[in-house]
């Protein structure tokens, strides 16, 4: 590694206020989402141009120095958390949306781009970005492609991988790649769908080509309570088996019900154990003949109070307590984990009294806020880092759940990815041979290990504990997490 | 080469300089390779051999004939939106994975690439790989099942794969526009597409004919389909249900495709149309317009030299017909910005090019 000898290139391309090294100023970038940890890495660049960012990683290739690309810093698992002796290539600052042409329905955008903010200039065009992480307002679309990011709405439109049409990237290794196109259809091999969801792991997004699609005429929003998740589990088997294929379908527990009525002052039908939201989505003419099937099933699902979102305004309201749960339930506690392994869908239920004796013989409190309709649960374990002890069984007891999904078939992580977090879990899902698979083709891409080096993969050392808790834009109630 | 298990592959593979897998045969001119290669016939890995209705996901062996899983699906009311090609030639899943290929139906979620989940392979060194999952949701580990999608058997040997699926939709309606020429079409198409119709597919028949097909409920399919009929503003017709069928069944069936032709496959944009559309008009070979504006099919006489065929500036794939076994299946422009990456993962997963050269 030759650190200085980068530094004094660097400082060819960057003028001082984009080539930070004080110790203050690196501050901002110690954490991201999975705030129990922190590095302070050697250097942080904030490039303006693509080209620079190029630069930055063939420098760091040159003199085999590790980098973390970073969007936002919200990844909850420890994915742009810093490498000690590397640098971070800030990408806020490459926010451009390039180009949005209403006729083909597509946005090309810079990898700082904010999810959010395709959207919102998507809709003068009657457009939408799909994919609708709960970070939407602040997370950005190159942070989106490293983990495939997901949303409420994956169900009916799939994760971030199914809105990618083309990459233009640095790969690690200093090659210019350009991958895909702006077809939805291609005849070679699917580059675009290896590259969304590599953590960082290849090299940097510069420029990615995104699909947009009509927003939904109209939407049916339904907020049932039930007497027991469970009962909402079940309300979700039978209207995924009856054939609907609702936008979404989210439930809420009691302890994240009591929460989000303490922080939103959401109004959830007396009695309620669980709360289950379901959302259609489509042309109105149809969704009224859907609607009405949906009635039916949740009339007979035994729901103890039923209500209909009748204008935009409640539908926000329904969608706002349900946004703002995760964070709601994150007050109630000094320190919190969040996990979001995934379960076979029909096994829901049971995997949700298997968390709450795991959480009860722990003796830490677990919130449900999760995507039924995927089986993708966020299980939020609450524990108080100062009491002797507590951060060990927290851990314990998440690495308990992890393993409880790998038990029932399911996946480790649905939406957030492995990042630092979940390295050591990769190989209870994966056998010796598919992650050299795995390693192959990042060392092909990678030779020098550079690209956010000890994620993802198992082993590697452990970064330093920090505190924990909210992420700073959740204390500022900017953003609310899933 | 007819391998009945998992070890047979790996055997074939690690004691053969050169081979490539094939499933059902339907597709020929993507086996085509520059040397002898041993052909490894996967139709021994045939079953379905997990189905979870509930759970709308399954999986099944590299050979399973795509027929048969649709048949099994649809008991269940249930079916995979992406309408993948060539079915009743027999078409296997595997095939249809490595092919890349999808219908009219990938218009409205997406096509094989968005609902493969996950995928087994004997890669180019033998090893037995597993990427992706059995739950619909999954970001664990790199996207496997994904760089599968297209890799034409070049990159591994399909075992089996999971898929997700979706409830079929109760009825479906087809829409037959006629517009005045095909810049006319061309831009009623456009106009639809920004709508929020929710169309599953829209397909363009030169010169003027646009198809639409709309599904829902019993309740609403008629009055939705007028909509989109009267949103065209032009002359339409509302198919019949059981010419509906039959009319998608033979597109994705290529049975207008004359004997004696190659089927081109082109991946494009609808920005793309008017201007390849003008290039084929003097040869005027049979062609479809597919997934609005996405996907062209084009039907060329094999006894036509190739080189008249003008793409615009556009890359095509043969896919079927009479093709020379060593006569490469790309035609025209070549993308060359993945050549980098597309070099690092080959040698990634066959070191030794077990495998021919990807095409
Ligand atoms: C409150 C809250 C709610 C959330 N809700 C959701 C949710 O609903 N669904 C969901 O899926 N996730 C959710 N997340 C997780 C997180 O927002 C997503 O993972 C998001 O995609 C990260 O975007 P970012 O810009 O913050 O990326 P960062 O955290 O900065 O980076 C994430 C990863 O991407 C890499 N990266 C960033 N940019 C690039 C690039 N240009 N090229 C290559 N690699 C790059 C980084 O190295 C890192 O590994 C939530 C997080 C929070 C804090």
């Amino acid at each position: 590694m030759e650190t200085a000898a980068l530094f004094s290139e660097l400082e060819s391309i960057y003028p001082p206020d984009r080539l930070l090294g004080g110790r203050a100023e690196l501050a901002a970038f110690e954490s991201d989402g999975l705030t129990a940890f922190s590095v302070t890495p050697r250097a942080v660049v904030i490039p303006e141009t693509a080209d620079e960012v190029v630069r930055t990683v063939r420098l760091c290739h040159k003199h085999n120095v590790p980098f973390v690309a970073r969007g936002s810093g919200t990844s909850l698992s420890g994915g742009s958390l810093p490498i000690a002796e590397g640098i971070v290539i800030a990408l806020n600052r490459l926010n451009r949306i390039l180009e949005l042409d209403p006729q083909r329905r597509i946005a090309v955008v810079e990898p700082g781009a904010v999810n959010l903010d395709v959207s919102r200039q998507a809709q003068v065009h009657g457009l939408h970005y799909a994919p609708d992480p709960s970070s939407q307002q602040v997370c950005t679309i190159g942070g989106n492609v490293a983990f495939n990011s997901g949303g409420a709405h994956c169900l009916k439109y799939g994760m971030t991988a199914n809105h990618v049409l083309g990459i233009k990237a640095v790969l690690a290794n200093g090659e210019l790649i350009e991958l895909g196109g702006d077809s939805l259809e291609q005849t070679g091999p699917d580059w675009v769908g290896l590259f969304v969801g590599n953590e960082g792991l290849f090299g940097v997004a510069i420029e990615v080509t995104l699909r947009l699609l009509p927003r939904p005429e109209s939407y049916y929003t339904v907020l049932a309570g039930y007497e027991s998740v469970e009962a909402a589990g079940d309300a979700v088997a039978r209207i995924v088996s009856s054939g609907l294929l609702p936008g979404a379908m989210e439930i809420m527990d009691a302890l994240a019900i009591e929460a989000a009525v303490a922080a939103v002052k959401s109004e959830y039908p007396p009695g309620a154990e669980a709360v289950l939201i379901v959302e259609l989505d489509g042309p109105s003419d149809l969704i009224d003949a859907e609607s009405r099937r949906l009635d039916e099933l949740i009339r007979d699902s035994g729901a103890v109070g039923v209500h209909v979102a009748t204008s935009p305004e409640e539908r926000a309201t329904i969608w706002k307590g349900r946004k703002s749960a995760f964070s709601a339930v994150g007050r109630l506690s000094p320190d919190f984990i969040v996990q979001d392994g995934v379960v076979p869908r029909r096994k829901l239920g049971y995997a949700l009294r298997r968390i709450d004796t795991l959480s009860k013989a722990r003796g830490l409190r677990v919130a449900n806020v999760f995507h039924a309709g995927d089986g993708n649960l966020h299980p939020l374990i609450l524990y108080n880092g100062r009491n002797e002890g507590e951060l060990e069984r927290a851990e314990e007891l998440a690495g308990e759940i992890i393993g409880l999904c790998i038990e029932l078939g399911g996946s480790i992580t649905g939406e957030h990815g492995i990042g630092m977090e979940k390295r050591d879990f990769l190989s209870r899902m994966f056998t010796d041979d598919d992650i050299d698979a795995f390693r192959r083709i990042r060392v092909a891409l990678d030779p020098k290990e550079i690209a956010n080096r000890g994620k993802m993969f198992p082993g590697g050392e452990p970064p330093a504990m920090a505190s924990g808790g909210l992420h700073p834009l959740e204390k500022k109630g900017v953003i609310s997490r899933e | 080469m007819k391998p009945a298990s998992v070890e047979e592959v790996q055997d074939a593979v690690t004691r053969h300089a050169r081979l490539l897998p094939h499933g059902r045969a339907t597709k020929p001119p993507l086996g085509s390779a520059p040397e002898e290669v041993v052909r490894l016939d996967m139709t021994g890995f045939s079953t379905i051999t997990e189905y979870e209705p509930d759970e709308f996901t399954f999986t099944a062996g590299s050979g399973a004939s795509l027929r048969e899983i649709e048949k099994t699906l649809s008991e269940n009311c249930q079916y995979l939106p992406f309408e993948p090609p060539l079915i009743d030639e027999g078409a296997s899943l595997g095939g249809t994975v490595a092919a890349g290929l999808s219908g009219s139906g990938r218009l409205r979620f997406g096509g094989v690439r968005d609902f493969v989940i996950g995928a087994r392979f004997v890669d180019g060194t033998g090893k037995l790989v597993h990427g992706g999952g059995k739950v619909v949701k999954n970001a664990a580990g790199f996207d496997l099942p994904k760089l599968m999608v297209g890799g034409m058997g070049r990159l591994g040997v399909l075992i089996d794969l999971t898929f997700k699926v979706f409830p079929a939709p109760r009825a479906w309606r087809s829409i037959r526009v006629s517009c005045r020429d095909f810049a006319d079409a061309l831009g009623v198409m456009t106009t639809l597409a920004g709508k929020p119709l929710d169309p599953e597919a829209m397909d363009i028949e030169p010169p003027a004919t646009l198809m639409v097909r709309v599904a829902g409920d019993d309740a609403s399919i008629d009055k939705h389909a007028e909509r989109v009929g009267k949103t065209a503003d032009r002359p339409y017709e509302i198919l019949p249900p059981e010419d509906d069928r039959s009319h998608w069944e033979s597109g994705r069936n290529f049975k207008w495709v004359p004997d004696g032709h190659l089927l081109i496959k082109v991946a494009l944009t609808p920005a793309r149309l008017a201007g390849l559309e003008q290039a084929l008009l003097p040869a005027d070979p049979p062609r479809r317009y597919a997934v609005a504006g996405n996907l062209a099919w084009i039907a060329w006489p094999a006894d036509r030299p190739a080189e008249d065929l003008d793409l615009a500036g556009l890359g095509g794939m043969v896919v079927r017909g009479p093709l020379p076994s060593d006569a490469s299946p790309r035609l025209g422009a070549r993308q060359h910005g993945a050549a980098a990456f597309a070099k690092c993962i080959k040698t990634a997963l066959d070191p030794q090019n077990r495998f021919p050269p990807l095409i």
